[in-house]
């Protein structure tokens, strides 16, 4: 018995230490350990050895059990590990492919309009405006008669505005929304005003179809010196804080006095290049203190309220900001185009 | 509006540079878009004398010819002929750059050398009109006044710059070189001189003996002034003002012509002559055209008049469009003894109505639709006179006729430095408002606080105080403002309503989904309709039409989002994307005020690896994210839509949410494309009033689920929701999901049937269920199967 216990331990050291893998391993527990096991086997022989030496011998094949149990686990450990590690070698990848082309639909984009509408009505929002939008197709009243826009301006004429019929026109400004505001007379009024307007214009720097954000702060004592304020702190979110803005004196029927904003040409910090003809400046927005006349017409007492109002053009905003050349790879719809702006 | 810095400089004291003249008016709000230096057309070229000419040795038709150039000599060959010893002549020197395009180089021609060239009048871009002599085919010989050894800019008075100004639409009376002396004057401090209208009249010639005006259309003509000037003598004008026309773009004609032009940019009124002898009966009529009346205009051109158009006629016949052009037969000829000036007021949008419909414009119709002052009549005409009394182009009869039916009445504005204030934001001095505003020639009184102006007639701009406050602060400077962020003013709320943030997250939804976000025009070609397969009958065809479209291409105001959708995938095939965009539909149907109807629109468009499932699939997603319940899918047919691959989206089952599909290859083609696309437009309006922000939590089963597959057999037509919705009858609410994972037609199942299989997870909220309760239920739910004749495979 004693000789069978010493070589199932001399034959197991052995067996293990020639282990390859997890499987023969198995196969050495199976051998030694199951229930045809060689241990079991001894087991069996229990029975044949004197009653007084049993439990001795019961004690040492036990032991003998667990000595081999020991030496498989360790074994195991080490074999685990091994395995382990020849799989994520295997398993090891090529991180600088790519398979994103494969993808059918891939991330899209919004549009740069929609993103410079959003950047713009964003910087609104936070300073307390609303938003509102107004219809585009739009009463010739609205339009331009409240607006203070005489009868013979040459803004009405057919070659700057397309007709419905006499009275219907599509909006040429966002400057309508204001009087829809402004009639319903809820005071104070802050609010901006994106969408869509309509000339018939075609060329590299006007589309028949474009989008104005308009601007309207109405409330007792509002000044020129606030449009300045607010314009100034509008540029330098939207563009970067160093931006410089300067007013020059325009005209437009619903303000007085008016003014053209120029924002310090981004691209050279105002030191003059190409990109704002070596001015130093490039035209933003018109803008200005909203004309009495116009809250008159709205039935507001202008002694009491006073207002500024601002206009600018989207796509004009967003070549200036973008550098886009030509306004009219705006409507272009060339997803290479629209990729850029993911 | 053009202004030569020289012919400013009459007017007013000028020490700056020609940028530093254009940013000060920038600054006071004229936008100088240009400067040009009139020296730079020619370049390098001299007057010389011709000292002596001698044969070339070498040529028989070239002369040699010895030139004094005032401090050298040089010898310069010539072919022309008209040269004659001691004549004052043009000379191109070495690197001379003439407007014709020519460079000069010296050389030698046969042997000889030649420093340079004789110029004539036509290398130099002049003609007869423009300088005596210069039409003659030869060298240009130049009057006895000619400087030997000067530049021939000096000359011709090309030493000059020209700002070319902006004039804003405000400002009708800017458009003169006077008023921009006035603005120059206030922006530099320096006194604005006053323009010479000084003349001495005949007393033997009274205009009223010779003719009276009758002007029926006061409204038309609100003010028709004229002066007689008889025996004129037609001749060229002198160079000051030939120079200063074509300084202006203006072609010298003659002495009374440019006198009419001159005064049209120094004063900003048009002016017309006409020959006295052709005013028959002695009146000037001014009056409607008779319809289908005609007219010979000074262009050469007969043009058939309507009632809209005003004439200025005699007793019998037109004698000029009012305000755009002459007549021919009764203006200024060689054989012209004595002149009617004319200096009216045209309503500014008549002529502009009347040049657009005879397609006919001028100087003067140009300049009458930016609007004439009052005041301008009045001086303008008596600049005229002036002029002709000061060069003696003929001599002035007495007195000016003066129609002028309705005068307007003075405006009177009164202000105080603290209402200035009020609206800049910025307080201007009292003593600077008065300094500011006498520089404009605006009248102003003070007393105490208290400022009184009286408006010039040639400021029909201001009305109220905040002109006044702008004509001030445009002098004052803008710069002298310290911004404020809205000092006086509370707190708002503001930001973006609920919609507004719904729009947001469902454009970044989409973008998730791949799509690019596009922008088509909202106005359409009716072509589409038939692109579309539209049924002569359909809604669709009855669209918003544009009565001045900029093309037929654009001429109809869209009323589907789906063809600029398709249209756009062409553009992008084949490359695979998908496409969407959110914009206004508009329909002929009108609301109490009398607005059409605008719906907010979304499309969708996708080309390339998509499938019906896998498009319906972002309209699915769209739905969850939005919290919309109760959407189902019902077949539809839409003429451009492939008729078993279209789908009407049903809110509710009464609301229709919009539709989606495979476009048919039929209307494909019509876009040039040949591949599948598919196209859903949905009412966004809908979309965004129904969204829910949040749906409420739930808290989820902890007990085990069931799931359970069944293999069906039905009829081909029978759709997947009526078995989805059957087998959640059955499942007594213990269904947690039900779903369809397959669909099969072919050889193992009979003709006209599919075999559907379906997977179903029990779960309770309350309890494990048994083995039993999903027996029970399954069956259950196969009874319903049955029902809509779904068995079991």
């Amino acid at each position: 018995m004693n000789e069978k216990i010493k070589t199932i331990i001399n034959d197991a050291t052995a067996v293990v230490s020639l282990v390859k893998s997890l499987r023969e391993l198995n196969d050495a527990r199976v051998k030694f350990l199951g229930r045809n096991g060689e241990i079991t086997n001894l087991l069996k022989l229990l029975k044949d050895v004197p009653n007084e030496e049993k439990p001795t011998m019961g004690k040492r094949l036990n032991d003998v059990r667990v000595s081999i149990e020991t030496m498989l686990k360790e074994a195991e450990d080490k074999l685990s590990l091994i395995e382990a590690k020849e799989r994520v070698k295997g398993e090891t990848l090529d991180v600088t492919l790519s398979k994103k082309g494969g993808k059918a639909y891939p991330q899209g984009a919004l549009n740069p309009l929609t993103l410079i509408k959003n950047e713009i009505t964003d910087i609104f929002t936070g300073l307390g405006f609303s938003v509102l939008e107004g219809p585009e197709i739009e009463f010739e009243h609205y339009n331009f008669t409240a607006l203070n826009i005489p009868k013979d301006h040459p803004s009405r004429d057919s070659s700057d505005t397309f007709y419905i019929n006499d009275k219907l026109l599509l909006r040429t400004q966002t400057s309508a929304t204001q009087v829809h505001t402004l009639e319903k007379g809820e005071l104070p009024i802050r609010i901006i005003s994106p969408g869509k307007t309509y000339r018939p214009d075609d060329d590299a720097t006007h589309s028949p179809m474009f989008q104005q954000i308009e601007g309207l702060v109405v409330d007792e004592h509002i000044t020129l010196a606030d449009l300045q304020g607010l314009l100034l702190e509008f540029a330098k979110s939207f563009f970067s804080k160093d931006t410089k803005i300067r007013f020059r004196p325009s005209h437009f029927p619903f303000t007085e006095p008016s003014v053209e904003v120029d924002l310090s040409c981004p691209a050279c910090g105002g030191t003059a290049c190409r990109i704002c003809k070596n001015t130093g400046w490039l035209e933003l927005l018109g803008a200005g203190v909203v004309n009495p006349a116009v809250l008159e017409y709205s039935g507001i007492d202008s002694k009491k309220y006073t207002g500024i109002a601002f206009g600018m053009g989207v796509e004009r905003a967003s070549m200036v900001k973008y550098g886009i050349p030509d306004m009219r790879l705006l409507f272009e719809n060339d997803i290479r185009i629209l990729k850029q702006f993911k | 509006m053009l202004v030569p810095i020289k012919w400013l400089k009459e007017f007013v004291d000028l020490n700056l540079t020609p940028k530093e003249l254009g940013d000060k008016l920038v600054s006071a709000g004229f936008e100088v878009e240009r400067i040009k230096d009139l020296s730079l057309d020619i370049t390098n070229v001299q007057i010389g004398r011709i000292i002596s000419i001698a044969k070339h040795p070498n040529a028989d038709k070239l002369v040699i010819c010895k030139m004094d150039m005032g401090d050298r000599e040089l010898q310069i060959i010539t072919g022309a002929t008209n040269v004659s010893e001691g004549d004052i002549v043009p000379v191109a020197l070495d690197g001379a750059h003439l407007p014709c395009g020519k460079d000069i180089k010296a050389g030698a021609i046969r042997g000889e050398k030649s420093e340079g060239m004789l110029c004539g009048g036509e290398e130099l871009g002049l003609t007869e009109n423009d300088y005596a002599g210069a039409g003659c085919d030869g060298i240009l010989i130049l009057d006895k006044s000619a400087k030997i050894g000067e530049n021939i800019n000096e000359h011709l008075g090309l030493n000059d710059f020209v700002l070319d100004i902006s004039i804003t639409a405000n400002r009708m009376e800017a458009h003169s070189v006077y008023a921009i002396a006035r603005e120059v004057s206030a922006v530099t401090g320096a006194q604005l001189k006053p323009l010479n209208l000084n003349f001495t009249a005949s007393k033997s010639h009274e205009v009223s003996s010779a003719v009276s005006v009758a002007n029926a259309e006061p409204k038309l003509c609100p003010r028709y002034m004229g002066a007689l000037v008889k025996n004129i003598k037609l001749s060229q004008s002198p160079a000051i003002i030939k120079n200063r026309l074509r300084a202006v773009g203006v072609r010298p004609i003659n002495n009374i012509v440019d006198i009419t032009n001159y005064v049209l940019f120094e004063v900003g009124q048009p002016l017309h002559a006409f020959d006295l002898s052709t005013i028959k009966g002695e009146k000037i009529v001014v009056r409607r055209a008779k319809k289908s009346e005609k007219i010979t205009a000074l262009d050469g051109k007969t043009y058939v008049l309507s009632k809209e158009n005003l004439l200025i006629a005699n007793e019998k016949e037109g004698m000029a469009i009012a305000g755009v052009m002459g007549g021919k037969n009764y203006s200024v000829t060689e054989t012209t003894k004595d002149i009617v000036l004319e200096s009216a007021r045209f309503a500014r949008d008549n002529v502009r109505a009347t040049s657009k419909a005879l397609n006919l414009r001028s100087d003067s119709s140009q300049r009458f639709e930016r609007g004439v002052d009052f005041s301008s009549q009045e001086v303008g005409l008596k600049r005229a006179l002036a002029l002709i009394h000061e060069f003696g182009f003929g001599e002035i009869g007495g007195g000016i006729l003066d129609d002028f039916q309705n005068k307007p009445n003075e405006k009177i504005i009164k202000f105080s430095g603290a209402d200035i204030e009020y609206i800049l934001g910025v307080k201007i001095e009292d003593a600077d408002i008065i300094k500011i505003l006498n520089f404009l020639q605006i009248p102003v009184k003070q007393s105490g606080k208290a400022f009184t102006v009286i408006v010039p007639p040639f400021r029909e701009d201001i009305f109220g105080v905040n002109d006044i406050a702008e004509e001030l602060i445009r002098i004052y400077g803008y710069e002298k403002i310290t911004p404020t962020l809205l000092k006086s003013a509370g707190t708002l709320k503001g930001g973006k309503n609920s919609e507004q943030k719904t729009n947001d997250k469902i454009k970044n939804f989409l973008v998730g989904k791949g799509a690019y976000e596009i922008l088509t025009y909202s106005f359409v070609s009716p072509k589409i309709y038939d692109m579309l397969l539209l049924p002569e009958d359909s809604p669709l065809r009855n669209a918003i039409v544009i009565s001045n479209p900029l093309g037929e291409d654009y001429s109809v105001m869209r009323t589907t989002l789906s063809a600029g959708m398709i249209k756009a995938l062409a553009k992008n095939s084949p490359k695979t994307c998908r496409l969407f965009e959110v914009a206004k539909v508009f329909l002929p149907v009108f609301d109490k005020k009398g607005y059409p109807t605008e719906t907010n629109t979304l499309v969708i468009g996708s080309l390339g690896e998509e499938s019906f499932y896998s498009f319906k699939e972002i309209i699915e997603d769209l739905c969850e994210v939005l919290r919309i319940e109760g959407i189902s899918y019902e077949k539809h047919m839409i003429s451009y839509m492939h008729e078993g691959r279209c789908a009407k989206i049903m809110l509710g089952g009464e609301t229709c949410l919009g539709y989606f599909g495979e476009v048919s290859l039929a209307s494909a083609e019509k876009f040039g494309l040949d591949k599948r696309v598919y196209v859903a437009e949905i009412n966004y309006e809908i979309l965004l009033a129904r969204a829910k922000d949040f749906g409420g939590f739930k808290v989820q089963s902890k007990y085990p689920a069931i799931e359970r597959d069944l293999a069906l057999i039905c009829d081909n037509e029978l759709p997947a929701s009526e078995i989805l919705s059957a087998s959640k009858r059955g499942g007594g609410g213990l269904v947690q999901s039900v779903e369809i994972f397959d669909v099969y037609t072919g050889d193992q199942v009979p003709a006209g049937k599919k075999s559907v299989a379906i997977r179903f997870v029990f779960q309770s909220d309350k309890k494990t269920l048994t083995d039993n309760e999903a027996v029970y239920f399954t069956n259950n739910i196969l009874k319903e199967l049955n029902k809509i004749g779904a068995t079991l495979r």
